[in-house]
This record gives C-alpha cells, structure tokens and sequence, in this order.
C-alpha cells in the first residue's frame, strides 16, 4: 500500500530511508530522519508517526521525536556497554562477538524508541496478567526428588555434595 | 492389520472411533508412528528423542489394557510429541540447548503426568529453538527442522519440531509452549491446529521457563476438537504453579454450537504493509466462510499494536534473563572445567552453552533491567502492557472475537532471516499482542498460497477458550480443508 508522500518531510537520503522502513516493516508507521549539522558529528531528528487509513484518507493520529545519533540505529551502544552488560549476565563473549551484538542489539533497541510515542503517565505496570499475588501454601511437609537422582545431573559431585571452583580466593 | 484411512493423518477422534470399534489397537497405531518417523525423520528433523520400540510397546499395551477394560479417556491410546523444553522423567531434555546436553529430569511437568494418567502414548521430544526463542526453528543446537510442505522451507518456531510431526504423521498430537506465537506460528506455517490457551489454565510446572508471564503450554493438532480434548486433560489448578487457573469448564462444550449471529472484529493494523496477498487473500476468503454461517464480521482498529513488539522484545527478554541464569553448570547440564574460580567457571559454561539468540535476549534483558533503563524500557514496556490489555477488553465489549491471519507470511526459505535478527521479530507480529494480554488464541489452517498453507487465527477474551475454539471449530468444519502435505 503506497503511503502518501507528501506527509512525509522532510527529504530523507536513500540509505536512510531504506534502513527506517526495514526497521518498520508491516506496520502503519512511518518515520523520517533530518540531519542536523554539528560541528564534530552528525545528529538525527527522527520522528515518527502512526498514520492510519480512514476510508480513503490518511491521517496522523499519533506522533512523536526522538534524538538519536548519526548511525541512528548502528550507535545505541557502545562495546563497553556490551562487555558491561554481559558481565552482569555472567556471559564470555569473544572480541567478534562483541561487535555482532553491539551492532544488532543497537537496532533492536531502536525499534523500542518507538514506546516513548505513548503518554504512561499515571498508568500502572502490568506484571502479569492473572489476578494472583502473594500464592502461599500450608508449611506442610511434601514429597521431595530423589537426591540421587538430582545429583545425577550434576557434572562435579563429591559424595553427597555439588563440587564448585573457588568462590572465595 | 487395519490401516488408517488417510494412513497417517487421522485425528486422535478418527482413532478413537476405531479403538472404539474394535478395528484397531493402540500397539498398531503406536508402531505404525514410529515406523512413519523413521521414513521421514531424515527429511524432518522434528523429533529429539525418540523412544524406544520397547518404551513405546509398553505404553501401547497399558492403553490397549485400558480401552478394555472400558475406562479409556478421550487420549488413551493416542500417539503424543513433547516438546523438548517440557521436563519428562528419565527422557533427556535439551530445550534443544547445548547447555543442557545430558540433562535427564528426575520429575515430569504437570502436563506430562496428566497425559500419562490420561493413558496417552508419548513417542519422543520434539525440536525446538534454543530455549524456545525464535521463529524459525534454525536457533537448534540439533540442527533445524524442516517444513514437510517445502524442503527448503521453514517450519516456523519456536515449537518447529512439534508442529513439523503432526503435519507429516510422525504424531497425532503434540505439546507445544507459546510465549510469543510459538504454537500458533509454527501450525500456520505447517498446516495444522495450534491453540494457545488463556494464561495459566495450563500449569507451567515443568515447562522450562522463558518468559514467565507469557509462557502457555498448548497443544498442536490436526483438528480443533483434539485441542479442546487435549486442554480439557492438561488443564487446571496445580499446586505447583501459582499462577494455574482453577477452571471448571469443558473445552468442547461450545464446539458444536452454532456461530449465527457471533460478532467477530478484524483489526486493520494486523493486515500490515509486510502481508503476503496469497495470506490476504486466504484469510479474506476464511472471513467469508465465517460470514456464510452467520457470524457478523466487522472491520475494527487497536491502534496498540504497533507497539506489541516492542513490548514483547523488552519483557520477553527481561524474564528470560532473570529464568536463564540458573544455567550456571553446576546443578545440571554441561560445566566448563578448568577455570580458576566459580565466576570464570560460570562465565565460560554459559558463553559456550547458549547459542548467539539466546545471548542476544540476554543482553538485551539484562541490559533493559539494569540500573538507569530499567524505568524506560522494563516499567514502559509494562506500562504499555496494560494499555494494550485495555484495549483487548474494549475490543471485546463489541465482539466475541478477533479475526486474523497468523503469520503475515507463508513459510519463509531456510537461511532467509538469520542474518536480521529484527527481521525474524517481524514474523511473529500478529501472535504477540495475545501473550501480553494473556488471551487464547487458535489457528486453524485457512487454504494454500503458492501451494504453503495460511492459518486464520482467532483470538477471545481471557477465559473465552470456549469461543476461540467454537469458532475455530465451526469454520474447520464448513471449509474442511484436511491439509496434508506432498509425500515427503
């Protein structure tokens, strides 16, 4: 379905346009980017829009900005951020593997830009969608595994303990 | 020994009847399953585990017993895949991840204990993407699996394996979990049933968790009925999930109740720019068959959903990193020996243990609830949950259900989308905004486009299973598709 163009401003480069409708494949959205000069580096404007279709009419009916840098999607983060992150998720990641994800997660999270369109002012966080909180249960004494059986899956045992390298040196 | 007419294609009710006739046993259907698994596992990949003739002769044979003895339920005696990250005793389970290589389980998921009691056969594990992240089936540590309807193509994900099994007769029935689409997808894509029940009627105790708040076990199938046979077994209360539903409806109980007059909405934003025109037109064409029976079909818009993916990829994310931290290669699975600490040692099991997907929802989870962006990714994300939540329930003031395609595309090549991460997203962008409102939500095979099968999916409000798989049901019945695919 051809969006209207003329709702589109303003003029956006080729590569640039290609990378934002990828980003925004299969949805009534459409975002654009201008470039504003700065003395050492680019940066973006880029806003986006939700257009809806009403009969034969566009319109825009939600719409929002966000500042993002010159590779927009390519600079979200750093190789520090991803060495940091993946020490708190106890990961390894090889050198290669850093750059891949700093790369992909950086595309990603610009895709989560979009939310901040949405006024949550005052909204309450969902955290599940049953009504259940706080399930407690009699203390009562229950069945429990076989330890021989649960240990068996464990790649270090002694006797009847799970084997560990040093925590403490 | 009697044949089943279409060979490898009846429905666990086809076989029933004949149990119920005397024309067949349990142990004729049961082996005429795995010699099918072994002609076409090579072409499928779709099983993990499969079990041994003796396992599966035993089985068949306590089933025989009990359609004897006359107190057979609806699944004794019917052939059953588990997906691989369902824990089942004494079978080894991977959730297709090389971390958990060797992982025998020392218990079953509440589901699997209620099929067991329910007489029915398990015949292995079913493939699956690493952890149950993905779309396409390709994140396996064991390899893809591929669509029975294409060989080059996929089969969808995460339950590839499940749905691949059913659709080429190596199963009558498997069970699948769905955090984002992972059983509707895959049986789009594979052309059969797959249904997603409301968030906790299905116990998670067992299931090895992704995403907590979003996870559903489900079955898939070849008819809307064995579904709802299927639910009604696994369902209910569990002790040992609090969030398990106490439920006490039947899930047949609206199967065969006519649609006249039932108000279906079709929410514009889900036939999205990216949607194929062979899907567009099948499901249109399924919209038609829905009006022939006198269901009332309107046009509607939630406007939200264009920011379900994105809600999704921030908490499905969040949880999962929180869930998979306990792969640390000390209480089970693979270890990295060799380290000079516990850290290093925990370090290098998971780097790796997990395959590049499943380190990318890492991060990107760990990295959303880490200090300084946990208000503007994890809390917004919720936030918007609950938007998206009240507009399903002002949907569903004017309708008793949703209308739409499943997947946007037909089953796409192996190797198209593994390069683009956010590319695969994309595919599961009608199945999403279900899990993050906690709905049911079913497809049901809707025709062919380029000789591929199209699912219509049809979504209720939470608790109204019934009605997603009446109407499900009711379209089943009058377009009577019975897809099966080429010989493989």
């Amino acid at each position: 379905m051809p969006f209207p163009r003329e709702l589109v401003t303003p003029p956006v480069t080729k590569m640039y346009r290609r990378r934002l409708l990828n980003v925004n494949l299969g949805r009534f959205y459409w975002a654009s980017a201008h470039k504003k000069f700065k003395p050492k580096f680019e940066l973006f404007v880029a806003w986006s829009a939700r257009i809806e279709r009403d009969s034969s009419r566009y319109r825009i009916v939600g719409c929002g900005n966000f500042l993002t840098s010159s590779e927009m999607n390519s600079e979200l983060l750093s190789a520090e951020d991803i060495r940091h992150v993946a020490r708190l998720a106890a990961l390894r990641i090889d050198d290669d593997e850093v750059e891949t994800m700093r790369s992909q997660l950086s595309d990603i999270l610009a895709h989560f830009q979009t939310l901040a369109e949405l006024d949550t002012e005052g909204v309450s966080p969902t955290g599940h969608t049953t009504d259940a909180h706080s399930v407690m249960r009699d203390d009562e004494e229950m069945e429990a595994l076989d330890r021989d059986e649960t240990l068996a899956n464990a790649p270090f045992i002694d006797g009847e303990f799970v084997r560990v390298r040093p925590v403490l040196e | 020994m009697t044949e089943l007419i279409p060979k490898h294609y009846a429905s666990a009710r086809e076989i029933r009847a004949k149990y119920e006739a005397g024309d067949t046993t349990a142990r004729e259907v049961a082996l005429s399953h795995l010699r099918r698994i072994n002609e076409v596992e090579d072409h499928t990949n779709a099983f993990l585990t499969v079990l041994s003739e003796e396992s599966v002769i035993s089985q068949s044979d306590a089933a025989d017993e009990r359609l004897q003895s006359g107190n057979a339920s609806a699944l004794t005696g019917i052939p059953f895949l588990i997906k691989d990250n369902i824990s089942t005793t004494g079978i080894r389970t991977t959730a297709a991840s090389k971390i958990l290589d060797g992982y025998v389980p020392p218990f079953d998921a509440t589901v699997v204990s209620r099929l067991k009691d329910a007489g029915a056969i398990i015949l292995g594990k079913g493939n699956l993407d690493e952890f149950a992240m993905g779309s396409s089936n390709e994140n396996s540590a064991f390899g893809a699996v591929v669509n029975p309807w294409g060989r080059n193509r996929v089969p969808g994900g995460s339950s590839g394996g499940a749905a691949a099994a059913v659709a080429a007769g190596e199963a009558t029935i498997a069970l699948g979990s769905d955090t984002g689409g992972s059983i509707r997808q895959p049986a789009s894509l594979c052309g059969v049933v797959g249904f997603k029940p409301t968030y906790g009627a299905v116990s998670r105790y067992g299931l090895i968790a992704f995403g907590s708040s979003l996870d559903q076990i489900g079955p898939i199938a070849r008819t809307v009925a064995d579904c709802a046979d299927t639910v009604n077994t696994i369902s209910g209360r569990d002790p040992f999930d609090s969030t398990s539903l106490e439920l006490e409806y039947d899930f047949t109980e609206f199967l065969d109740r006519d649609i006249e007059g039932m108000r279906i909405g079709v929410p514009r934003e889900y036939l999205v720019e990216g949607i194929e025109p062979g899907v567009r037109s099948a499901f249109e064409a399924s919209l038609a068959v829905l009006e022939g029976l006198g269901a009332i079909v309107e046009e509607t818009s939630l406007p939200l959903t264009d920011h379900a993916l994105a809600v999704y990829y921030i908490i499905a994310p969040s949880e999962a990193s929180a869930n998979l931290s306990r792969f640390d290669g000390v209480k089970y699975g693979i270890s990295v020996d060799g380290e000079p600490n516990a850290r290093e040692s925990i370090e290098a099991t998971r780097g790796s243990g997990f395959g590049a997907e499943v380190k990318r929802r890492i991060l990107i989870g760990t990295y959303a609830l880490s200090a300084g962006y946990y208000d503007a990714y994890y809390k917004k994300a919720q936030q918007v949950r609950t938007l998206i939540r009240r507009e399903f329930h002002d949907a569903f003031q004017k309708f008793d259900a949703l209308a739409t395609p499943t997947s946007p595309t037909v089953a796409f090549e192996l190797g198209e989308k593994t390069q683009d991460p956010f590319q695969m997203y994309l595919s599961d962008v009608c199945t999403i905004p279900v899990n993050i409102a906690g709905l049911p939500g079913i497809s049901v095979p809707c025709g062919l486009s380029d000789g591929l099968p199209v699912g219509l999916q049809i979504l209720a409000p939470q608790l109204g299973d019934r009605v997603a798989l009446q109407l499900a049901h009711a379209y089943e019945q009058s377009a009577n598709w019975k897809l099966t695919p080429p010989e493989l």
